[in-house]
């Protein structure tokens, strides 16, 4: 079995005026679900338009499938599929048109999923995108990107706008997309709580950087909420340790069991330790503080 | 009511301060001119951008809503448009540029009282104007009827006959000017009486009535047909051709009614070279907001090709205005040499313009259009040779290829949702 990435991202940058992306290192495996979780202007929607081709890095390099994003262009956009919320099909009138149109650059378009994914997303051909909700605007740039059946589909804000049954259904669609294993999903959204039932795998990206990175269920077990009273001083730079709050002497922070134990915390002089377990979204919320 | 005004004037300060230097401008130089319908413009752009919906929970009456609207851009708009109307007819009469026979009294009343049914006029029009894309065909309809006299009450070579013919002091007052001057009383009541209307009519949503796509699903098959490339050089170049020609029937046809068969060639209107120039550019610039570019780039196209679809706008634009300049009567005869390079230097310019738009953002897009609309006329005017203009057109039609084939592999600007005063053109549930 082939073992290279779906996704391999190593020393991407791209600098604006008031934002920097990266040094980035990023590597999706093939056949899981992979969620980017970041607050707003982390740079998730740049990092998956460079992908694209949409601007260009100022180092670093980008491969899907093995194909480079810059030579292989092409290539790539054969082999990856995508949907963001600033893809626009009004111009095209109908949602049956908007459908031929990227059919015709879609060899592989299955025309029976296709079908199946109207019903199942409850869009028909003949209405018009302009009166199309937001949410059913979601849902027709969904089926286009997923109606090719690419090796790797990239979805930028997938569920926003998406009713209870629409998401549903959606993460129905990209479960049985990558039980075959040889296909991979890379999610970008807010709604945490989705993407940690669905993805296998997660990065947390913040002001440009990776914060943290791996399998979701090692990830959320990897960490620990502890309560604690020290100094605060004294606990700064102590690896693997993020204070979330400090009130007089009473401390709240999120503990990385790979870097730090309660042991080495009660060596630097922390006292009346509690720890307790974290979701995903409690740890997102630390890290990204 | 009076904060509503108020408001209204600050945020449009800018619209204010344009309008009244270009109104004392013309006074100064007596170009017969009729300003004062910019508020209207504004107040679609507010409407488009949902600004009444989120008036509405404020706590205003229907009515005060309505008569604070009404004020606006009816009687407001000419008076403070003819303030520096007369200070430039003051200015004229003081240190003159051009000497004929100028009534100032006369001329400043002239202006207040056209400019006041002008506005009156295109408020009611304003009313059948929709906030979003039409989808029905009434609304179709419905648009392109209010668009094309919308466009033509604002803009247009019928603007420039009617303002040109106007009398220069009362004793030129001919027959027909008495009827122009008393119908202004009636669109001034019509459009009072017309304006709690309006206020209805702009609250509706901008999109048409969501349907509920989880219930109504059909299985009427439209998927057959034309597909990618060739479905979208169909519907790009139709489109574009489209638009032509209705700007041509419209003018052509106004044309013919205002100048009561003087000009009997069929294609008179489109004639008008500086107009048909001006408006190919402004298409070309304009395509770039239509044409979602993501869509297009995330398609398995190489980039040298996505620039050469691109390409593809200015080509129609400048082909289609050659033919459309025609000396001939028939669409269908070839265009002349001269034809020929006004269609290149449309080509050249429109490229450049494209460019330039996608990499434009915020009010720089806007500068992009004023670039498109007096390119044209600037150029034409200042009587520079059609070889030379050519010559700058294929330069700067070169940068533009270059341009566009740069910033589609490299600049992220082209790819940022194309605002304009707030609104998504292909997206108006921002609005």
């Amino acid at each position: 079995m082939n073992t290279q990435p779906a996704i391999e991202i190593s020393g991407l940058e791209k600098r604006y005026p008031k934002f920097t992306l990266g040094p980035l290192n990023l590597s999706v495996p093939k056949g899981s679900i992979y969620g980017l979780i970041g607050p707003n202007g982390a740079g998730k929607t740049t990092l998956i338009d460079l992908i694209f081709g949409m601007g260009a890095p100022h180092a670093g390099t980008i491969k899907v499938c093995g194909f480079d994003h810059t030579t292989d262009e092409v290539a790539l956009k054969n082999h990856a599929g995508y949907f963001g919320p600033d893809l626009s099909y009004v111009v095209w009138g109908d949602v049956g048109r908007a459908i031929r149109f990227v059919k015709g650059f879609r060899p592989t378009w299955d025309d029976a999923y296709c079908q199946h994914l109207l019903e199942t997303l409850g869009i028909a051909t003949s209405e018009k995108i302009a009166t199309l909700s937001f949410g059913g605007r979601t849902k027709l740039g969904l089926l286009l990107a997923l109606a090719w059946k690419p090796q790797v589909l990239i979805l930028d804000e997938p569920t926003t706008g998406l009713d209870a049954h629409s998401k549903q259904a959606v993460f129905s669609e990209l479960l049985a997309i990558v039980r075959d294993e040889e296909r991979t999903v890379l999610i970008s959204s807010h709604q945490l709580s989705d993407l940690e039932r669905f993805t296998d795998h997660v990065g947390i990206l913040h002001k440009g950087r990776l914060l943290a990175e791996g399998a979701t269920a090692e990830l959320v077990e990897r960490h620990m909420q502890v309560e604690f009273t020290c100094e605060r001083t004294v606990l700064e730079n102590v690896p693997g340790l993020t204070i979330a709050e400090h009130n007089e002497n009473r401390c709240r922070a999120i503990l990385d069991t790979d870097l730090c134990s309660l042991e080495i915390l009660e060596q630097h002089g922390a006292c009346e330790v509690r720890s307790q377990p974290l979701t995903l979204e409690e740890l997102f919320l630390v890290l990204t503080k | 009511m009076k904060h509503l005004i108020l408001n209204f004037m600050r945020r449009w300060w800018w619209m204010y301060v344009l309008i009244a230097f270009f109104s004392a401008g013309s006074a100064y130089l007596r170009i017969p001119t009729l300003l004062g319908t910019f508020a209207l413009i504004c107040m679609q752009l507010d409407a488009q951008r949902g600004f009444f919906r989120a008036l509405r929970p404020l706590p205003l009456s229907n009515k005060e809503q309505s008569n604070a609207l009404w004020i606006i851009a009816v009687p407001l708009t000419p008076l403070l448009a003819v303030i520096p109307f007369t200070i430039g007819a003051l200015a004229s009469r003081a240190k003159p540029l051009i000497t004929h026979s100028y009534n100032l009294p006369f001329q400043c009343a002239l202006q207040a009282w056209l400019t006041l049914g002008y506005c009156a006029l295109g408020f009611m029009l304003f009313m059948f104007l929709l906030n979003r894309r039409p989808v029905t065909f009434r609304e179709i309809l419905q648009q392109a009827f209010a668009g094309a006299l919308w466009g033509t009450v604002f803009a247009g070579p019928q603007l420039q006959i009617l303002v040109s013919n106007l009398p220069k002091a009362p004793s030129g007052i001919l027959p027909w000017h008495w009827v122009l001057f008393s119908v202004v009383p009636i669109f001034v009541l019509g459009s009072f009486l017309a304006a709690p209307n309006i206020v209805h009519c702009k609250l509706q949503r901008n999109t048409g009535g969501t349907t509920n796509s989880q219930i109504k699903t059909d299985h009427k098959n439209n998927l057959h047909g034309l597909t990618g490339l060739p479905l979208f050089l169909v519907t790009l170049i139709g489109q574009i051709l489209g638009i032509i020609l209705l700007i041509t029937v419209v003018q052509h046809g106004i044309w013919s009614l205002t100048t009561r068969g003087l000009e009997k060639a069929p294609l008179a209107a489109i004639r008008n070279t500086v107009m048909m120039v001006t408006v190919s550019m402004l298409l070309c610039t304009r395509c770039a907001d239509l044409l979602n570019l993501r869509s297009l780039r995330i398609l398995p196209i190489r980039t040298g090709a996505l620039v050469a679809l691109l390409a593809i706008i200015p080509v129609i634009g400048g082909i289609s205005s050659a033919f459309l300049m025609n000396r001939s009567n028939t669409f269908l005869s070839l265009p002349s040499a001269t034809e020929l390079e006004f269609g290149g230097i449309v080509i050249g310019f429109g490229t450049f313009l494209l460019a330039l738009n996608f990499q434009a953002s915020g009010g720089w897009r806007i500068a992009v259009l004023m670039l498109a609309a007096t390119a044209a006329p600037a150029t034409l005017a200042a009587g520079i040779s059609l070889h030379i203009l050519l010559a700058g057109a294929s330069v700067l039609g070169l940068l533009g290829y270059c341009g566009l084939y740069y910033g589609l592999k490299r600049s992220h600007s082209f790819y940022q949702s194309r605002q304009m005063f707030g609104i998504d053109p292909n997206n108006p549930m921002s609005a």
